[in-house]
C-alpha cells in the first residue's frame, strides 16, 4: 500500500492478488451470488485505494477491505430485496483420501452453508470473519464497525446457532 | 476463561495450520462433548470456498485501468496537487531555517553572591539570599557602591613621593 502510496502503479495490482481470493472467498460464504463475485471484488479494490485516505491506518488493511466489501454486499443485498445467494456446490471439499470422511465434510459444508443463510447478517459476518479468515477480534470489529467485545459475542451466537443447526 | 473457553478461542487458530492441540487439548476434546460437536463447525468453516476460482489477474488489471481511467493518482503529490505540496514544503523549509539560525549569546544574569566573593568584599553576604540583601543594600547610603570601590585607593590619589614608593616596592629596588 505504502509503494502504491509513493506512485508505483503496479502495487495496486499487487494488493490486488495477494488478497483477492480470499475476499472473493468471503464474498461467497456471506451471500453473494458467484457471477457476481469477480465484480464485487474489484469494486472493492477500486473503493479502497480511492478512498485510501479514509484508512489513515486504523486497524489492519484486510479488516479496512472487508468492510469495504461487507458494505457492497449489503448494497448488493438491497438491490436485490434482500435475497441471499449461498450456493450448494463442492468448493470448500478438499481433495482427500478418504471417501468417507470426505463424504462427511461435504455434507457438513453443505449444512453449514446452509446454516449461515439462517443467520443474522452480522452473526454470518463475524462467523466468517473469525472462522473462514482467521481474523483477531480487534480486526473483525473494524470490519464490522462493532467493538472487540461486541464482536466476540456475535461469534458465540453464531457457534451456538450452527452446532444446533449441524446437530 | 475455563478449558473449554480456551479451547474454542483456539479453534480457528488450529483449523488454519496454526500450533496444532496440545495433548491437554486433544484430551479435552475427546472428553468434552460441547467442544467435539464446535470443532467439525469450525474446522469445516475454515474451509469454506476453498476452491472457490477467483481470476484474480483479471481483477487485479481491471483495478488498475479502473482507477487510471478514473483519475486516480497513486502518489501523495497526485492527490494533494502541485501546488499544495510547494506551500506545505516552503512551510517546513522555512520552519527548519528558524530552528537552525545561530541564536544570539545571552548576557549572564549577575549573580550577587558569586560578585561579592570575587571582589573579597564583604563575604558575610554570600550567606544572605535575594531579599536579605536588597534590604542590606536599602540600608546603605545613595552611592554606596562608590563607596566600597573607593575603600581602594587610586594611583590618582597618590602623591609623588608616594608614587616613586610603590614603583620602588614593584620593581624591587
Amino acid at each position: 500500500m505504502l509503494a502504491w502510496l509513493a506512485g508505483d502503479e503496479g502495487a495496486a495490482g499487487e494488493i490486488v492478488r495477494r488478497h483477492g481470493a480470499q475476499l472473493g472467498r468471503y464474498l461467497a460464504a456471506a451471500g453473494a451470488g458467484t457471477s457476481d463475485i469477480d465484480d464485487l471484488v474489484q469494486e472493492t479494490f477500486f473503493k479502497a485505494f480511492r478512498g485510501m485516505s479514509a484508512w489513515r491506518g486504523e486497524g489492519s488493511l484486510r479488516g479496512w477491505l472487508f468492510r469495504i466489501a461487507g458494505n457492497l454486499l449489503k448494497d448488493r443485498f438491497r438491490q436485490n430485496k434482500g435475497r441471499i445467494f449461498l450456493e450448494i456446490d463442492d468448493h470448500d471439499v478438499p481433495d482427500s483420501s478418504d471417501p468417507a470422511g470426505e463424504l462427511v465434510a461435504s455434507e457438513t459444508g453443505r449444512a453449514l452453508k446452509a446454516g449461515l443463510r439462517r443467520l443474522p447478517r452480522l452473526q454470518r459476518e463475524v462467523f466468517l470473519l473469525r472462522v473462514q479468515q482467521g481474523l483477531e477480534y480487534a480486526d473483525i470489529a473494524h470490519a464490522v464497525g462493532s467493538t472487540p467485545g461486541a464482536a466476540r459475542v456475535h461469534y458465540h451466537h453464531a457457534v451456538k446457532r450452527l452446532k444446533e443447526l449441524l446437530a | 476463561m475455563n478449558d473449554c473457553e480456551v479451547l474454542r478461542d483456539r479453534m480457528p487458530e488450529v483449523a488454519h495450520g496454526g500450533d496444532p492441540w496440545t495433548v491437554a487439548e486433544a484430551a479435552h476434546l475427546a472428553a468434552c462433548e460441547s467442544c467435539a460437536a464446535e470443532w467439525p463447525v469450525i474446522k469445516q468453516g475454515a474451509m469454506l470456498y476453498a476452491d472457490l476460482p477467483i481470476a484474480v489477474d483479471v481483477v487485479a488489471e481491471r483495478v488498475v485501468r479502473q482507477l487510471r481511467a478514473a483519475g486516480a493518482r497513486p502518489s501523495v503529490i497526485g492527490r494533494i496537487g502541485w501546488r499544495t505540496a510547494m506551500i506545505g514544503l516552503t512551510a517546513v523549509a522555512a520552519t527548519v531555517a528558524l530552528l537552525l539560525r545561530p541564536t544570539p549569546a545571552r548576557r549572564p544574569i549577575p549573580d550577587i553572591a558569586m560578585d561579592t566573593a570575587a571582589l573579597g568584599v564583604l563575604p558575610e553576604l554570600q550567606g544572605l539570599n535575594q531579599s536579605e540583601l536588597q534590604a542590606v543594600m536599602q540600608t546603605l547610603p545613595s552611592g554606596n557602591t562608590d563607596t566600597v570601590t573607593s575603600a581602594v585607593p587610586h594611583l590618582d590619589d597618590l602623591t609623588d613621593t608616594e608614587l616613586e614608593q610603590l614603583l620602588r616596592s614593584e620593581g624591587g629596588e
